[in-house]
């Protein structure tokens, strides 16, 4: 696996695709319902949130070039906590997979596709991530290289299409309160968060030196890109209207005039967007695997965790059950990601291993 | 001509033993001919003929010519060619009637060593640019049949290899695939040697380096390998090399043969190696650090690596200013996206997204799809279907009748179709579209696997709708992203990106900022000039108000007189 080399700035611009398809997800409604009009506060702050990690996840990183997670983690911690805390982190990216993976379905359903069956869907969501499974890593972060410029451009062309913009549904700022804020900013912070695959993908950066300067400048970009479309829907809906919708992003789109009902070439942008996201969460969690088990395949152990996947994501029986579990996803997730870097990094600092020893001689 | 090393010449009868001996024991393990035959030839020109003979096969085109040279010391040869391969007035002028006619005149010196008579010969009497001296059967043979002519004299064991090749071709022509309305009109022929001369005399470069080899074990094709020494990566011109050299095909008849053992993954629809008629384009690649191929019998040289954004662009692209090109470009590009999506878009909007049609429209398709008894895949795919045919027919036929067709299929078939209620109006003008967008691409390769592919684009826009037809879309760009050709990401320099690469993409910067080789090739020297490359470029680093004709001293003294 290591024969592949990509660049930091490949690796990192997933982050911005991936970001940019919160508009998909729920999690817009959930911020308007729970810290109304100031939801976009805790959303810059998030931004902040993201750099430190973004931070700390190359500190520990850079302590073991040429290592993924998956192969000091169990040096650092030791068999019994180092592989339960790899397997722990390969579990997220997997069920944040599945979980975008319905909610996407229902996305589109809602959006474009009334009549079609969520599993068609999601049946077409899954053949595209196998297959980006035997693209392999390069081709996924060329693929990202190629989709992310429009990917981008469709949500300013939607801040430029839209008409309604105004800038008094930002008052009054707390109307529902300071309570909400924090539920806002663990979710915004879970959705950065996902930059933990760095973790994973550190040993294939053909330029780790270059990691920190464009690891924080993407971290950076992929926040303030997600309070952009938050900016945009909260200013053109207002969060008491907007709450009352599951995608108001969607609502958004479908009164822009630049197009009599443009909103579904904008789902075929989306549906990049979508897609790297997917893949990308399976693809991370395929490749965790793989490293903690080398004799596995990343394509053959990708095409036999899709089932499993799709079967999970069909567990839930309507749209708001996995809109709760998407939620209680988020506030979880949060603090494993948050923990699990942080021990290794304490460990590792503790039981002097990597940074200048003989560690990161050895490799 | 280097000196050999001086041989003993194995003794006639001596010489017919062991042949034999070693004929019967070959042939009893299995080997050909040109195996057992496989050593120097003989000093005895009746055993060499006997051999050469079996050897041709007795064919009735290869002509053995017997002739005697000089007067008092009487020397026996024999002239070797295939009819019709071979300059013959050449061959009579500079070889037979200097062995024949000069020799008996001019005073013959001592030649009692086969060395004297050997620089004798290659020296004083033969006057062809081309010798060469060959020492094996098996050298002789591919000689003859590589269309060169075969002088074999008695008592020396050696044959002369004179470059008489000349044989019925075309002359140089318009490029029939490549047309331009600026630019040279010169085109390949299927005369290898001449083809890499065009090269030549574009690129005067003492760097640049031809390789010939032979591939095919029977067609035996001349092949050349073109590249800039100082330019092209090592690594790159050495792995073409290699995937040359591994070929083992009985026959080469068509670079085309090539292309496919070369090309990196055989399975994708897109092509990794591009193909030209051109020699300015070939010209162009090499300046670029890319290899040129080249084979004997095709008008056409193969370029490696090859990547997406080297099919796009027309020749006349680099010799018209920038600003046309690119708009042009830009119109090129959104044809062949016209070309593959456009079917099924119509199908996505008509089957599923109606509400995204301005409300007269969608009421205007709907009125012209009322009588169609098909759905919108159905109807789509007959129309398609049916252009493909007419294409196809038009392409075999002669030019009259092509456009006969083309009448038969565009007014006739179009027109009663639609009269007859199989297809819609629209239908029509969407294939006419995607026809027209198809021809705008200007590589024929390209266009192909384009219009193979919006066959399943338009199934699964039948199935899924936009969302179908994107994922469809995905499908293709994963596919392009992890291919490569010789080692080059197929989609570069977009993805991966290099910035400097996009000088020469869908924009065609102006020719200055091309101040860099395309990067993505790795070439050894990576730029193409200095830093300030052109008048405007001067002006703006020296301050310069601009460079004006002052009048004409009469003129001034003109105007002086009469204000």
């Amino acid at each position: 696996m290591s024969k592949y080399k990509i660049t930091s700035r490949q690796a990192f611009l997933i982050i911005v695709t991936v970001i940019s398809t919160s508009g998909l997800q729920p999690s817009f409604r959930n911020y308007m319902r729970w810290a109304g009009n100031a939801a976009w506060l805790p959303l810059a702050l998030s931004i902040g949130y993201g750099i430190a990690f973004v931070w700390l996840i190359l500190v520990l990183a850079q302590r073991f070039p040429k290592q993924s997670v998956a192969e000091y983690a169990p040096k650092v911690a030791g068999s019994l906590l180092g592989y339960p805390l790899v397997l722990l982190l390969i579990a997220i990216f997997f069920l944040r997979g599945v979980l975008s993976l319905r909610n996407v379905s229902e996305f589109f359903v809602a959006a474009v596709l009334q009549e079609t069956p969520i599993s068609a869907i999601m049946l077409v969501m899954v053949i595209l991530a196998a297959c980006a499974h035997w693209a392999d890593l390069e081709g996924l972060v060329r693929f990202n290289e190629l989709a992310n410029p429009i990917i981008i451009s469709s949500f300013f062309l939607v801040l430029m299409g839209t008409l309604r913009i105004n800038f008094w549904n930002l008052l009054p700022v707390f109307n529902k309160g300071f309570k909400g804020l924090l539920p806002v900013f663990q979710s915004a912070c879970s959705d950065l968060s996902i930059i933990s695959y760095i973790l994973f993908l550190y040993p294939f950066l053909a330029d780790p030196e270059k990691a920190t300067r464009t690891g924080h400048r993407h971290m950076a970009m992929a926040g303030f890109l997600l309070l952009l479309i938050y900016l945009n829907t909260l200013l053109t809906l207002g969060s008491a209207i907007g709450e009352t919708f599951t995608w108001p992003y969607l609502v958004v789109t479908e009164n822009l005039r630049l197009l009599e009902r443009g909103e579904a070439l904008f789902i075929v942008v989306w549906t990049f967007a979508a897609f790297v996201r997917i893949s990308f969460c399976f693809y991370i969690a395929t490749l965790g695997l793989c490293q903690l088990f080398p004799k596995l395949r990343v394509q053959w152990v990708g095409v036999a965790m899709l089932p499993l996947a799709t079967f999970l994501a069909l567990q839930a029986d309507n749209l708001p059950t996995a809109v709760k579990a998407f939620t209680l996803f988020n506030h979880t997730t949060l603090y494993v990601e948050l923990l699990v870097p942080c021990i290794l990094l304490v460990l590792s600092i503790v039981r002097k291993k990597g940074g200048s020893t003989d560690e990161k001689v050895s490799r | 001509m280097g000196r050999r090393q001086k041989r003993q010449p194995i003794p006639a009868r001596e010489f017919s033993t062991k042949r034999q001996n070693e004929e019967t024991q070959a042939t009893e393990e299995g080997k050909s001919l040109l195996e057992i035959f496989d050593h120097p030839i003989s000093s005895s020109l009746e055993e060499n003929i006997e051999v050469l003979k079996k050897l041709l096969g007795n064919s009735d085109d290869v002509i053995f010519r017997r002739i005697t040279i000089g007067n008092a010391n009487r020397l026996s040869a024999v002239i070797i060619v295939v009819d019709g391969l071979v300059d013959k007035v050449a061959l009579q002028n500079n070889v037979m009637e200097p062995l024949m006619l000069w020799a008996r005149k001019i005073e013959a010196p001592v030649v009692s060593t086969s060395e004297a008579i050997r620089s004798f010969f290659s020296e004083q009497l033969i006057s062809f640019l081309e010798i060469k001296e060959q020492t094996t059967y098996p050298e002789l043979v591919d000689a003859v049949l590589g269309a060169d002519a075969v002088l074999l004299i008695d008592k020396l064991d050696i044959g002369f290899v004179l470059g008489a090749k000349q044989w019925e071709h075309r002359s140089i022509s318009d490029p029939a695939t490549e047309n331009l309305v600026r630019g040279p009109r010169e085109g390949f022929n299927e005369v290898m040697k001449t083809s890499v001369a065009l090269v030549r005399r574009r690129i005067k470069d003492p760097n640049l380096r031809v390789k010939f080899l032979r591939l095919g074990t029977r067609s035996a094709t001349d092949c050349a390998l073109l590249y800039i020494e100082d330019v092209a990566n090592p690594v790159l011109v050495n792995e073409v090399k290699r995937r040359l050299e591994v070929i083992n095909n009985d026959s080469i008849l068509e670079n085309g043969y090539i292309e496919q053992f070369i090309q990196d993954t055989p399975f994708s629809p897109f092509p990794q190696v591009q193909y030209t008629e051109r020699p300015d384009r070939v010209a162009a690649a090499l300046l670029e650090g890319r290899v040129a191929i080249m084979s004997d019998g095709s008008p056409s040289a193969l370029l490696v690596p090859a990547t997406l954004s080297n099919f796009l662009p027309a020749p006349e692209d680099y010799y018209e200013r920038w600003l046309l090109m690119t708009f042009i470009r830009i119109v090129r590009t959104a044809s062949l996206l016209n070309s593959m999506l456009l079917p099924s878009l119509y199908i996505a909007f008509t089957s599923f997204h109606q509400e995204i049609i301005p409300t007269r429209l969608a009421l205007a398709m709907a009125g012209a799809r009322a009588g169609v008894p098909f759905s919108a895949l159905i109807e789509a795919l007959l129309m398609e279907f049916t252009f493909e045919l007419l294409r196809e027919a038009g392409i075999r036929l002669p030019v009259p009748i092509a456009s006969t067709i083309g009448i038969v299929g565009g007014i006739i078939i179009g027109q009663t179709a639609v009269s007859a209620g199989l297809v819609s109006p629209i239908m029509v003008i969407v294939v006419a579209l995607t026809a027209m967008g198809s021809f705008a691409v200007p590589s024929f390769n390209v266009a192909i696997s384009i219009r193979i592919l919006r066959f399943p684009l338009m199934i699964l826009s039948a199935l899924f709708g936009l969302y179908g037809l994107t994922a469809g879309v995905i499908l293709i760009l994963l596919h392009l992203v992890s291919l490569k050709s010789f080692g080059i990401p197929y989609l570069s320099p977009v993805a991966p990106l290099t910035l400097s690469g996009l000088t020469d993409t869908i924009v065609r910067a102006p020719r200055w900022l091309h101040r860099l080789r395309p990067l993505m090739y790795r070439p050894r020297d990576r730029y193409r000039s200095g830093k300030i490359t052109s008048y405007f470029q001067s002006k703006q680093a020296m301050h310069e108000q601009g460079f004006e004709i002052p009048p004409l001293l009469e003129e001034r003294e003109k105007e002086g007189n009469n204000p």
